[in-house]
């Protein structure tokens, strides 16, 4: 009896080695097998029956008779149904097309992507909002996702109208030259093909988000104007800390105060913006007279600018909390009720995120423009936009042109804004003559939204999927008066503070010009995050004093020497050469 | 030879037949065997893109085997002393307050008479450590902040509302508050396997030493201590396995760019370099990490071998 299950277990184990041995062999051939197949499956083009059922560019409903597309979409806590959502049903009415979901997790939605590559199973027609541009240039010349700059060029028609609208407002990425173009141009993956149809979606007033406030009450209580330059902000400061501003007779005013870790909140960078161009995400360079890539963290007027700040530390004005608190923190500082005496006499960030929307402490606050610094300097950070290259066509797609079709349409002014808000003459609708919050950079006012719009579910499809919205779009919100003063304010003081710093920016090279091959990218990638990190660290030592500028400068220059810094620029040298 | 033989033989035959009769035990056994070689061993594959340039298109066994390159970048590049040398730091200065700390506690909380007022500290020292890291360090810099913490409200009603500095903010600070708020949250869980083995002491090893004349503190000194040793000497054994891993979300929490050059340590180093910065680089955060695992290694065999060889009787894991 008791051998007989002895040999019971014996065989059950053996079979378990077995079949772990033969999952394994299959493992090594299936690998095999999916190079062949890739190498033998030609990407299809539409059959000939297919193509005679789609109308001609830029018609509507793009095929004849219904063609299914399947869509592969991370899942989304405001969509409950997407088959039944009104995006979908518009889309399709418009359009002719059906569409079939196919939903991942949201935040395994990368990973699924690479298995399902790995393990050489079928994808989805198109793809949404999931892999960054490395990734999908990576699998697009591996052949998983199609090349669609032939697409453009035959059937590519309602980016480049929408693009044509923007005007003027991308010519400090574009160097002046057609939006269209540089949006081609910047989706080319390293073998000059396209696996992305690029587009964006940029609210105008991120581009210039580095954003400071000054407590007017307290300037007019001292008799003071707004500060033009870094000396009379200086003296600003001094005044707001020695001759009590809030009048409760306790020396407890913090004249400058920001956060490390908020929402543009970083207040040291818009000071040292009237020494030096501060570029970011760091990955944007500033060029030199020489029109070369140049580092802004080695110049003189850097350590200048530095020396400044840590002038403004040492006498207590710049509160070295601004290193390390978090934005709560800082929250905590400024959104007090309006019993409470004020604390804060410049601060850094955007008025409804460090103080809550409605708070009536914010009617004591005015935008301060950027300062003049000692050479006549006086720049603004431009914040570069991310288009969103993450929409692309895969390789299993039977009909690629009618799912490029699809993807343009999605770029036109009527799909992008029912995409984005919901349903027109509900939840948003045009508006005529309408003044927009920022009219003065010419963009019309041409549309309002119902407040809460956004909360609505089942009502788009996400904020953000294969829509365009540049500028002209997003900020051509017209302008209506809010009943509560204080969020009126917050806005007025908002849109008023952008409009103080558009514009004030030297010709860069931009992190989307500077386009790494993928041999640089690995290169740069361990030196480029250490020189950023000590930048960064430095840069707070040397501000309150923990380093000190004539002592040990000379040693910051020679640790980012032996960081690699002369390859780091040489590699964007020559990047920057190559796209200039 | 043929001794040798026959005696191997025989004891395999005494296993097999120890394998028949309790073959059910064995059976048992095949779970927790599995768990640990699907969860612990089977991912020591991944260890292999420590000496590839992982790609994740590629996959792990398609990527290019590249050697040491990612090691050697690690060892030349600018962290690595300041990476290495705080991690070190903030281990051995854990090690150094917690660790007596714990056994001294442990003593006092077995001295003390009363059985109510001795459960009653337990708990309460006890209660910290389910408190988690996250909770802990947003305490500590909610307290500590010197404008609206309860630090700042303190030195600003004795000091005529003048605003305190920073403590945060100071570099060489970071270590003391991270070492002692981290004392303060383990001390009273890591006392119990203490006090477990002190309530094995016979009590009447005690009695003769009140006969004799010994007073509470030596017969602390003479009795409880060294029944505690063994005890000790294991743990600080498993302890050392642990130097070169320090905990990474509370130093990653408390970290800014003020206190990075004492705060920065491997694990937070690795989180950065693999996973944050503009190009993850998982190959070289895995060089890294193996790194770490090594020395870790190294160190667990090394104290163990000197605790088993300082007394003839020492403890040793194995």
């Amino acid at each position: 009896m008791k051998s007989r299950k002895l040999k019971l277990l014996a065989l059950i184990l053996s079979l378990m080695m077995i079949f772990s041995i033969l999952s394994a062999c299959t493992t090594g051939k299936t690998d095999d097998e999916a190079d062949l197949t890739k190498k033998t499956e030609a990407t299809g083009d539409t059959s000939e029956d297919a193509l005679s059922n789609m109308t001609g560019r830029g018609v509507l409903p793009i095929v004849e008779s219904p063609v299914t597309l399947t869509i592969g979409h991370s899942r989304l806590p405001t969509i409950t149904d997407w088959d039944d959502n009104h995006f979908t049903h518009w889309l399709e009415e418009k359009t002719g097309l059906n569409f079939e979901f196919e939903l991942w997790s949201s935040a395994e939605v990368v990973q699924k992507i690479q298995l399902l590559i790995a393990s050489d199973s079928v994808l989805p027609d198109i793809i949404f909002n999931s892999l960054n541009k490395k990734d999908v240039d990576t699998y697009g010349m591996d052949g998983y996702f199609l090349p669609v700059d032939d697409y453009i060029e035959k059937y590519g028609y309602h980016l480049e109208i929408e693009a044509a609208k923007v005007g003027d407002a991308y010519d400090i990425l574009t160097g002046g030259g057609s939006f269209y173009q540089w949006l081609l141009d910047i989706s080319k993956a390293p073998d000059g093909k396209s696996y992305v149809y690029g587009h964006l979606h940029q609210d105008p007033t991120t581009s210039y988000a580095r954003q400071w406030y000054i407590n007017q009450k307290w300037l007019d209580t001292l008799g003071l104007d707004k500060p033009k330059t870094t000396d009379e902000f200086y003296n600003v400061l001094k005044a707001f800390k020695n001759n009590d501003p809030n009048q409760n007779g306790k020396p407890d005013e913090i004249p400058l105060v920001g956060s490390p870790t908020g929402w543009y909140t970083q207040v040291e960078i818009a000071v040292l913006s009237a020494f030096t161009y501060i570029p970011f995400p760091v990955r944007s360079m500033i060029l030199n007279e020489k029109d070369e890539v140049d580092a802004f963290f080695i110049k003189e007027e850097y350590k200048e600018g530095l020396r400044y700040l840590n002038t403004l530390c040492k006498e207590d004005l710049l509160s070295p909390l601004s290193f390390t608190q978090d934005n709560a923190q800082l929250k905590a500082m400024l959104d007090i009720p309006a019993e409470q005496d004020t604390l804060v006499g410049v601060f850094g960030g955007h008025p409804t995120v460090v103080l809550t929307a409605g708070n009536e402490k914010i009617m004591e606050y005015e935008a301060l423009p950027p300062l003049t610094g000692p050479d006549g300097v006086c720049w603004s950070q431009y914040v570069v936009p991310v288009p969103r290259f993450d929409t692309f066509i895969t390789k299993y797609c039977k009909t690629p042109e009618i799912a490029f079709r699809f993807l343009d349409f999605l770029k036109s002014e009527e799909a992008s804004m029912t995409g984005r808000f919901g349903r027109e003459g509900t939840d948003w609708w045009y508006v005529e003559d309408g003044n927009s919050l920022i009219k003065d950079l010419g963009f019309e006012g041409f549309y309002d939204i119902k407040l809460g719009a956004l909360t609505n579910t089942n009502i788009v499809w996400g904020n953000q999927n294969g829509v365009f919205l540049p500028s002209r779009i997003m900020g051509g919100r017209v302008s209506g008066v809010d009943e509560n003063e204080a969020v009126q304010h917050a806005t007025n003081i908002h849109y008023g503070g952008f409009l103080t710093r558009y514009g004030k920016t030297p010709k860069i090279a931009t992190s989307l010009d500077l386009r790494l091959t993928f041999e640089e990218s690995d290169e740069i990638k361990e030196i480029e995050a250490t020189i950023n990190s000590y930048v960064e660290e430095a840069r707070s030592r040397f501000i309150v004093g923990e380093l000190d500028l004539d002592r040990d400068w000379d040693k910051y220059l020679k640790d980012l020497q032996s960081m690699g810094l002369e390859r780091y620029l040489q590699i964007y040298q020559d990047c920057y050469s190559r796209t200039k | 030879m043929d001794m040798k033989k026959k005696y191997r033989a025989e004891k395999r035959m005494k296993f097999l037949v120890s394998v028949k009769n309790r073959w059910q035990l064995f059976l048992f056994l095949l779970i927790p065997v599995a768990y640990i070689l699907i969860f612990n061993y089977y991912p020591m594959f991944g260890v292999q893109i420590a000496f590839k340039d992982f790609s994740s298109s590629k996959g792990i066994w398609g990527s290019p085997w590249v050697g040491l390159k990612h090691f050697k970048v690690f060892f030349k590049s600018f962290q690595f002393t300041r990476v290495l040398r705080n991690t070190v730091m903030i281990s051995l200065y854990s090690l150094a307050s917690g660790f007596p700390l714990a056994i001294i506690f442990a003593l006092l909380i077995n001295s003390v008479r009363s059985l109510k007022y001795k459960k009653l500290v337990q708990t309460v020292t006890y209660l910290p450590h389910f408190i988690s890291t996250v909770v802990i360090v947003g305490m500590l810099i909610q307290v500590l902040n010197p404008v609206n913490g309860l630090y700042g409200s303190v030195y600003s009603l004795l000091n005529q509302g003048n605003l305190p500095k920073d403590i945060l903010g100071k570099p060489s600070a970071f270590i003391h508050l991270y070492v002692w708020s981290g004392t303060w949250q383990g001390l009273g869980w890591s006392t119990i396997i203490y006090i477990a083995v002190l309530s094995s002491v016979d009590p009447q090893l005690h009695e003769s030493a009140q006969i004799d004349g010994a007073n509470r503190f030596q017969r602390v000194i003479h009795i409880d201590f060294p029944v505690l040793i063994p005890t000790a000497s294991i743990m600080l054994i498993l302890n050392s396995g642990r130097i070169m891993s320090v905990g990474f979300e509370k130093v990653y929490l408390m970290q800014n760019n003020l206190n990075l050059i004492y705060s920065e340590v491997l694990s937070t180093y690795i989180y950065k370099v693999g996973m944050t910065a503009g190009e993850r680089n998982f190959s070289y955060s895995s060089a890294i990490g193996l790194f770490n695992s090594i020395i870790n290694c190294i160190l667990l065999v090394l104290v163990n071998g000197i605790s088993g060889r300082l007394k003839s009787d020492g403890t040793s894991l194995w």
